[in-house]
């Protein structure tokens, strides 16, 4: 349990749409938390095979800290945008452990099975993908946000849209353009197999 | 990069994806126009698009988790569980797998099921919450229930539950394969029912209810698995909202989960009635109420909390198409085939009753619900015997809270309400060990919404019956909980407050009541005997001593109330017999003085009441003797003050009745030396300004009985001025203007007295006047339009005495007519009947003295003795129609007989006439 009442977040929600950066911070602090904590649960402990679903994580975060009686529909997308940015950071910064973990050694052997299975799998490099994507939000941020939404977000086509202001045409566009841009720009260096 | 060119590789690059294939490259060609650092750009991403594949389609949360190292898992089979060794999987769920196992450190090999839960659930938590819960899981021992035996940890850290280990089939399964028809799908169910109420009734909730959890075996024997296990695995149970989230329903098969589930509300049994509820709608349609279509979680709590199911009767006749995978294509044919009938046959058999009885069981609210399994699985059977069932279509209380959320609120509709909720609490409270709890709740009830609503609506005409319907609710709550409070005596002393409660509102003499006075003795008869058995069991206890009093003297009150002089007095005597002795030991105690004081004093109005005004006058004095003492303590107690000043008046009063007048008056000017005193501690208390009116008041009466006319005036007068002020400060205070109206009609009575009666009828009229605004403000006020009547009838007097018949007589016909309007919409009240009698009375006098007056010529006599026969008839009438309802005031004792006197003096007076004697 977060210990945070739900009217909080609710309260901190609208203090931030009526112009108040400080609310925004204590947001972001608070669904990092909550995020940090949910993820943590899904990564550690899921079996092998079983689909994760971010949408799920990112939709129990809001359930659990918004007060649902009282939010607004624009708050609760705002809410999303929030979380999407949390969770980023939350992946990133669990995907950073991880590798310190393996350069480490010898805490976590990676047995030659476990190996082989990862690079089957062809994971994203989740460093490479942030930093990939930082460039792309330095010249084009809408596109940055689309990615982060979806991606790291888990938000829909149409969840998306009502978060940027824009339409799902846009949306859809702009995450073509954006995915073919990393994909090149991770396949550039080898990251991504193939 | 800088931001012109890339737009320009945005605008190439979407105008390249968005034609058709083949025309691709000619379409590059054309945007690029010659620019080849642009061309090959755009290229490179086409290619990056075509060759991305699931690039990031994934979730982000996926690709992290990929990073973490894994255990590769060992194989179950083989292992060792405690002391079982598993044989082989039997199932996978949410929660985990289920696996054969067998204990093999004993000579016989026993089978059991254990269930390995998944990784995630903290087994600390949900071992100390088995040992908690052992006992009451592993005791519950019923045919139908498989028997869980152990829980522990396996050696990697993961919580395991050894169960009975039974062989059979889902019971959808078990259902289809032998194709059993409604009856005998409703049958088997009944078995599931008949496994849940003996759960409940042992304080277990399932909780996770569903077809999986229900095998049939192949003796046809229905057994329910894994009781209590979902509330050992919900993850913590001092933070009840964590089941708000999808961690809860990750647990549970959504399709199943109530909607209080999904929301993460407290789950009950009414939970599992939901539960069964959506079994049986699969169990006899083949379908699942609604489809969720998304696992999303948000999505899942708004299809369970909000989409109405379809009747299970449409229901079949749905065609849901298979996935080509494991799931078959339903149809109509399919789903009746295998329950022996054809569609149309189906679906005439769910029609009605099953409908309703499902869908009863399934309301999204769970007040609406069965209120227990045994009830919905009583009204199967009603149906299977062909008997009418409780699950109506459209029940009243739905139909009423639809009616309020459209026209607000509405007397009888809140009234349903309030039992709608009554109702709820009988289906969320457990048995016996929560008494404490539902008693709560029910006191909760009761103070929050019955008697607010009781009081609210109290004044409305019409509320009657609504005003009964609660009442009669409260009572019966009441009664159930007298039969299960047990001994615990906090619990018994607010049952008997309760029961006074309801005592008061059905015949009490405060406020609004039901004028039910023999079901309010009834209702205080429970109390005293609660009462009496507190003290029996502490007979030393002051607190419980001084409740039993005050519970007599209530009944003392309603034993007023209904004229039972000799019952009440018997009332008060015990109680003086308990609250003399606690006086005695406790001396300094304050309230117990006064509750004795005004025992003393209600002693000396029921002495009255029976015409003892000796034993009157000593308990009188009594109760001034005391109150005198309390304000001599208390010189700042304002209500003590009061007190001292009030009895001294009603003392005065008595004194006056018993044709003492002088000492009377004494005790009056005393009274009027305190109120005077009070007025000067406190300029602004108007209650005491308003008491020192009222004393001036008695003075004036005394004087005026006394023959003191001059003095009763200036006291009268002064009373006037002062309540004139009062009422003026506060407009609105219809008592302060009423009394300005009682002010108005004393001086009236005073100067008519004096035979003044020129100077007397502007009093009357005014207070009329004031009256008659009062009950326009407040026209159900009965009290108000009786003064209002008072006010008439002296005006009609006063121009009878001062000899003007016709002014007389046209104020009496107003008189009868404005009572007759308040009979018609006072039916029953006696004050209503009494004054219609006396109305009736006062004309006949008129007529009679018209009839006597030898100067009128005979005809007008004649037809005056005819008239005045046909009033006092009517008068008589009335009076003997209250003297059979046994309503006859002692006061009113001598009026019948006087009509009748009159009756026969208007028959002789004709007879005379006729015979021509004068």
């Amino acid at each position: 349990m977060t210990g945070i009442p739900p009217k909080e977040v609710t309260r901190l929600l609208s203090e931030w749409s009526s112009g108040d950066r400080t609310a925004l911070d204590r947001l972001m602090s608070i669904v990092y938390r909550e995020l940090h904590r949910l993820a943590r649960g899904y990564l550690r402990d899921e079996r092998p095979g079983h689909t994760l679903q971010t949408t799920a994580l990112v939709h129990e975060a809001y359930l659990r800290l918004a007060d649902q009686e009282h939010i607004q529909w624009q708050n609760r997308a705002q809410f999303f945008g929030v979380a999407a940015e949390m969770m980023r950071r939350v992946l990133i910064d669990h995907a950073r452990m991880q590798r310190r973990a393996k350069r480490g050694g010898g805490a976590t052997r990676v047995s030659l099975d476990e190996a082989e299975g990862i690079c089957q799998e062809q994971r994203v490099d989740l460093i490479a993908l942030d930093d990939a994507l930082k460039a792309l939000s330095a010249v084009d941020p809408r596109k940055g946000r689309t990615v982060e939404l979806r991606y790291f977000g888990g938000l829909s086509v149409e969840e998306t849209a009502e978060v940027l202001q824009v339409s799902v045409n846009t949306v859809v566009r702009d995450w073509n353009l954006a995915r073919a841009w990393l994909y090149r720009e991770l396949t550039r260096g080898s990251l991504v197999g193939s | 990069m800088d931001l012109d060119r890339w737009r320009r590789i945005e605008e190439t690059f979407h105008s390249a994806l968005e034609c058709r294939q083949e025309l691709r490259s000619s379409v590059l060609a054309q945007a690029c126009a010659g620019d080849e650092a642009l061309l090959s750009e755009v290229e490179a991403l086409l290619a990056a698009h075509d060759a991305a594949g699931g690039f990031i389609e994934a979730s982000a949360l996926e690709d992290a988790a990929a990073l973490a190292p894994k255990i590769r898992e060992e194989p179950m089979p083989g292992r060792r569980v405690g002391s079982y060794k598993i044989i082989r999987e039997i199932a996978q769920g949410g929660m985990g797998s289920v696996y054969l196992a067998v204990r093999d450190d004993e000579q016989y090999q026993k089978c059991v099921a254990i269930k390995i839960v998944k990784r995630g659930m903290d087994t600390d938590l949900i071992l100390r919450q088995f040992r908690s819960e052992r006992q009451i899981l592993a005791s519950l021992d019923h045919p139908n229930i498989g028997r869980l035996y152990d829980a522990g940890t396996t050696d990697d850290g993961r919580s395991y539950f050894v169960m009975e280990y039974i062989e059979g089939r889902p019971i959808h399964e078990h259902c289809n394969a032998l194709r059993l028809d409604i009856e005998g799908r409703l049958t088997l169910f009944g078995s599931v029912c008949s496994a849940v109420h003996y759960a409940h009734q042992n304080l277990v909730i399932h909780r996770d209810i569903k077809p999986s959890n229900i095998l049939v075996t192949a003796e046809g024997v229905v057994k329910l698995l894994d009781f209590g296990i979902a509330k050992l695995l919900s993850p913590d149970p001092s933070e009840p909202r964590i089941e708000t989230t999808a961690s809860a329903l990750r647990l549970m098969t959504p399709e199943y989960a109530s909607p209080e589930q999904a929301r993460g509300d407290p789950v009950t049994t009414a939970t599992d009635v939901y539960s069964l509820g959506v079994l049986l709608y699969e169990m006899v349609t083949g379908h699942r109420p609604y489809k969720v279509t998304s696992r999303a979680p948000l999505e899942l709590v708004r299809t369970i909390c909000e989409q109405r199911p379809e009747k299970p009767s449409a229901a079949v006749t749905r065609i849901e198409d298979g996935d080509g995978q494991g799931l078959l294509k339903i149809t109509p044919e399919s789903v009746s085939k295998a329950r022996a009938a054809d569609p149309a046959k189906l679906r005439r058999r769910l029609r009605g009753d099953l409908d309703n009885i499902i869908l009863k069981a399934i309301y999204k609210d769970s007040r609406l619900r069965y209120t227990s399994v045994q009830q919905f699985s009583e009204d199967i059977g009603r149906h299977l015997a062909g008997m009418p069932v409780i699950a109506r279509s459209d029940t009243l209380v739905y139909r009423s809270r639809k009616f309020i959320q459209r026209h607000r609120i509405g007397v009888a509709a809140a009234v349903l309400i309030a039992l709608s909720l009554v109702g709820g609490i009988a289906a969320t409270t457990w048995e016996a060990r929560r008494a404490q709890r539902r008693f709560d709740e029910v006191r909760k009830l009761a103070n929050s919404l019955l008697w607010p609503l009781h009081d609210a609506i109290g004044d409305l005409p019409g509320s009657t019956a609504a005003r009964q319907l609660l009442v009669k609710t409260a009572l019966e709550y009441l009664d159930s909980l007298a039969r299960e409070a047990g001994d615990d005596p906090t619990l018994q002393a607010e049952l008997a407050s309760a029961y006074e409660r309801v005592g008061e509102v059905q015949g009490g003499v405060l406020a609004a009541n039901l004028g039910n006075t023999a079901e309010a003795m009834e209702s205080y008869r429970k109390a005293l005997t609660i009462r009496e058995a507190l003290v029996a069991a502490n007979p030393s206890n002051q607190a419980l001593n001084r409740a039993l009093s005050l519970s007599y003297r209530s009944q003392a009150d309603i034993r007023l109330a209904r004229g039972d002089y000799a019952g009440a007095l018997e009332s008060l005597r015990k109680t003086l017999a308990i609250l003399e002795p606690l006086a005695a030991a406790d001396p300094r105690n304050a309230g117990l003085k006064r509750d004795l004081a005004v025992t003393y004093h209600a002693s000396g109005t029921a002495n009255i009441d029976v015409g003892d005004i000796k034993l009157a006058l000593a308990n009188r004095r009594k109760a001034l003797t005391i109150f005198q003492a309390l304000a001599e303590a208390e010189p700042a107690s304002a209500r003590a003050q009061r007190d001292y000043a009030l009895e001294c008046k009603n003392l005065g009063a008595t004194l006056e009745q018993s044709g003492d007048s002088a000492t009377a008056l004494n005790y009056y000017y005393s009274a009027v030396r305190q109120d005077e005193a009070r007025v000067k501690a406190n300029a602004h208390n108007a209650q005491a300004r308003l008491d020192l009116s009222f004393s001036y008041g008695s003075v004036g009466a005394a004087l005026a009985g006394i023959g003191d006319t001059t003095g009763a005036l200036r006291n009268y007068g002064k009373a006037l001025t002062l309540r004139e002020e009062i009422s003026a400060a506060d407009p609105k205070d219809a008592w302060a203007r009423g009394s300005v109206a009682y002010a108005h009609t004393k001086i009236g009575w005073v100067l008519e007295l004096a035979k003044d009666y020129h100077g007397a009828l502007p009093h009357y009229r005014n207070a009329l006047e004031i009256r008659e605004e009062l009950a326009k403000k407040d026209s159900a006020n009965v009290f108000a339009r009786l003064k209002t009547y008072e006010a008439r009838t002296a005006i009609g007097n006063l121009l009878s005495s001062s000899g003007d018949p016709a002014g007389a007589l046209r104020a009496f016909q107003d008189s009868l007519s404005y009572c007759q309007a308040l009979a018609a919409e006072f039916p029953s009240n006696l004050e209503v009947l009494r004054i219609n009698a006396d109305a009736y009375w006062n004309l006949g006098e008129v007529r009679r003295r018209v009839a006597e007056n030898l100067k009128n010529p005979p005809d007008k006599r004649r037809a005056a003795w005819r008239e005045g026969l046909n009033l006092y008839q009517r008068c008589l009438e009335i009076w003997l129609q209250i003297k059979k309802e046994g309503r006859l005031r002692p006061a009113d004792k001598a009026l019948p007989g006087a009509v009748i006197q009159a009756v026969n003096k208007c028959k002789s007076g004709l007879s005379d006439e006729a015979a021509g004697r004068f």
